[in-house]
Formats: C-alpha cells, structure tokens, sequence
C-alpha cells in the first residue's frame, strides 16, 4: 500500500468522523425533544396513561444521551484512527527519505 | 373523531362557561319550585328535603365536572407530542438507513481488520436508531389516540352539563330536578367509563415499549466496539 492510499484512507476516516458527530447531535436532539414532551401538569383522569408515557419519554431520553456519546466515541475512535494513518504515513516517508539518503 | 386543537378548546372553554351558569339556574329552580309547594301541608317539607338533596348531588357533580377540567390541558399536549414523535420516528428512521449506507460504503473504502472492527462494532447502532424510530411511531400512535379520546370525553361531559342546564331550567317540581341530576351523574360516569376502556391499550402499549426491550439489553444503549479500528 502506497502512502497515496493511506491518505485516501486518512480523509474518508475524517469524513466518517464528522459523519458520526452529526447523527450523535441529531440523536441527543431527539432525547431532547422527548424529554420535552413529557408532561408535568395535572394528570387527572388522564394519570393511567401519562405515567407510562412520560416513562417512555424519559427511557427514550436516557437512550438518545447515551447513543449521543455512543456515536461521538465512534466518531473519536475514527479521528484516532485517521492520526494512527498520518504518524505511519509520516514515519514512512522519514524512512524512505533516510533510505534514499543513505 | 379527530383532534382540532381549536374544537377541544371551545369544548373546554363552553363547558366552564355552563359549569358556570349551572348555580344560578338551580337557585332560580330552587326558589320557583319552593314558591309553588312550600306552602302545602307536610308536602313542603318533603319538597324542601328533596331540593337539598338536589342542592348536594349538584355539588358533588360540580366538583366531579371541575376535577375532571383541571387535566383539560393533556389532550392537547398529547395531541402535540404525537407530531413530536412523529418527527423524532421520520428523523430516526433516515439516519438509521444513513448510518447503513454509510458503514456500506466505508467496507468499499477501508478493508482489513480495522475496517471491519469498525463496521461490526458500528452495525449495533442501525438498530438502536431504528428501535428509536419504532418507538417514536408508536408512542405517536398512542400520543394522538389519547388526545383524540380526550376531546370524546369532553365532548361527552359538556353534554352532560347543558343536558343538566336544560332538565334544572324547565324542571317543575323537585322530581324533575332530581331526575335531571340523576341523569347528568349517570352520563359523566359512563363518559369516564368509556374514556378507560379507550386508553387502557394505550397504556399497555406504553408500557410495553420501555419493559426489557431487546434493541436496548440492560436498559442500555448498545455500545459500539470500535476502540480497535485505531490500533
């Protein structure tokens, strides 16, 4: 593998990155809108029903938290990734320079 | 029946406004039919007994209307938060088939045993977000039923109070007034009656969604393997 390949490699790994970091907004955007929509007012005879609503609201809410930093370690493990690629692609050329010196 | 939030708040704010004039109707029913019987023998007595009876029962039933008035705002917010999770269910749903899309096109652009640490440890979150969509279109699903059987609840329980309005301001006697509260007491009873048996899947439903759900094991969001793609 070339080093024009590993950094083809490099920039999608970025790409999928940033690709991660939006669908971990949008899925915290999501636990903040179910949270939202729970209600806190009187329940009245309506009480049979909102209890377990407001449950869904609030596991819901907890999942989306946690996809959220799910999706951004994803995206971490990537942008990690993509610098593994550049020190390899750097420590390469430094050798191959030496090489072509010596 | 569907759900106008402009129709529910006129539902509401008619049914106050009746609530409102129930009393002084039935202290001008009160006075006319005691003017008219007080005066006979042993009967006035009996009447006065049956207009205070009717005085209780029509308290009872004002205070019943009224508690029943102060959740009046779930309806709505129901109704709103079905469209909420609505969009959460169409949202969820795209960036499920993105996230696949996405981890199909990274097998094409990075192979070996990085990439496929990445996509294997990655695949576990198409299905939560899919779970996720799942139950946002459910939960709308109950969201909006509720709302709608709200405003059929209310709907009934206004009918009821301008039912009552109307058997109080042409009663005759203390047997008509009797007759007209019995009767409201009977139709809000059964208005709530119906109102349960219309949300009681609902509220299974709900409940059903959160109880040991597979897509999330431990009541957890499933966690992505993919601290090896960088090493």
């Amino acid at each position: 593998m070339g080093s024009g390949d590993i950094s083809v490699h490099r920039q999608a790994l970025l790409n999928q990155a940033a690709f991660w970091d939006t669908q971990a907004t949008a899925t915290g955007g999501y636990g903040h809108q179910a949270t939202g929509a729970m209600w806190h007012g009187e329940a009245g005879i309506f009480a049979s029903v909102v209890g377990p609503y407001n449950q869904v609201c609030q596991e819901v809410s907890q999942w989306c938290g946690q996809g959220q930093a799910q999706m951004q370690a994803i995206g971490g493990a990537l942008v990690t990734a993509a610098r593994n690629y550049q020190t390899t692609e750097d420590t390469n050329a430094g050798l191959s320079s030496a090489a072509i010196r010596g | 029946m569907s759900f106008s939030v402009a129709q529910y708040q006129e539902v509401i704010t008619r049914t106050n406004s009746e609530l409102n004039e129930l009393p002084p109707i039935a202290n001008a029913a009160i006075q006319r039919i005691e003017s008219r019987y007080s005066w006979i023998p042993f009967v006035g007595g009996w009447i006065k007994d049956a207009l205070t009876k009717f005085v209780s029962l029509l308290e009872d039933f004002l205070a019943k209307v009224e508690s029943y008035l102060r959740s009046s705002a779930v309806p709505v917010m129901m109704w709103e938060a079905g469209n909420t999770w609505e969009n959460i269910q169409r949202g969820a749903g795209t960036m499920a088939g993105d996230i696949k899309g996405q981890l199909q096109a990274s097998s094409a652009q990075w192979s070996g045993i990085a990439g496929g640490a990445y996509q294997s440890g990655a695949a576990n979150q198409v299905g939560a977000v899919q779970e996720i969509s799942g139950l946002a279109g459910t939960t709308s699903g109950s969201a909006t039923a509720i709302a709608i059987s709200g405003l059929g609840f209310y709907v009934a329980i206004l009918a009821a109070v301008v039912s009552l309005a109307f058997a109080i301001a042409t009663a005759a006697s203390g047997v008509g007034l009797a007759a007209g509260i019995v009767a409201a007491v009977i139709a809000v009873g059964a208005a709530a009656g119906l109102f349960y048996l219309g949300v009681e899947s609902h509220q299974r439903t709900l409940q059903g969604l959160v109880a040991g759900n597979s897509a999330f094991p431990g009541g957890k969001w499933p966690l992505a393997t993919t601290s090896s793609a960088g090493h």
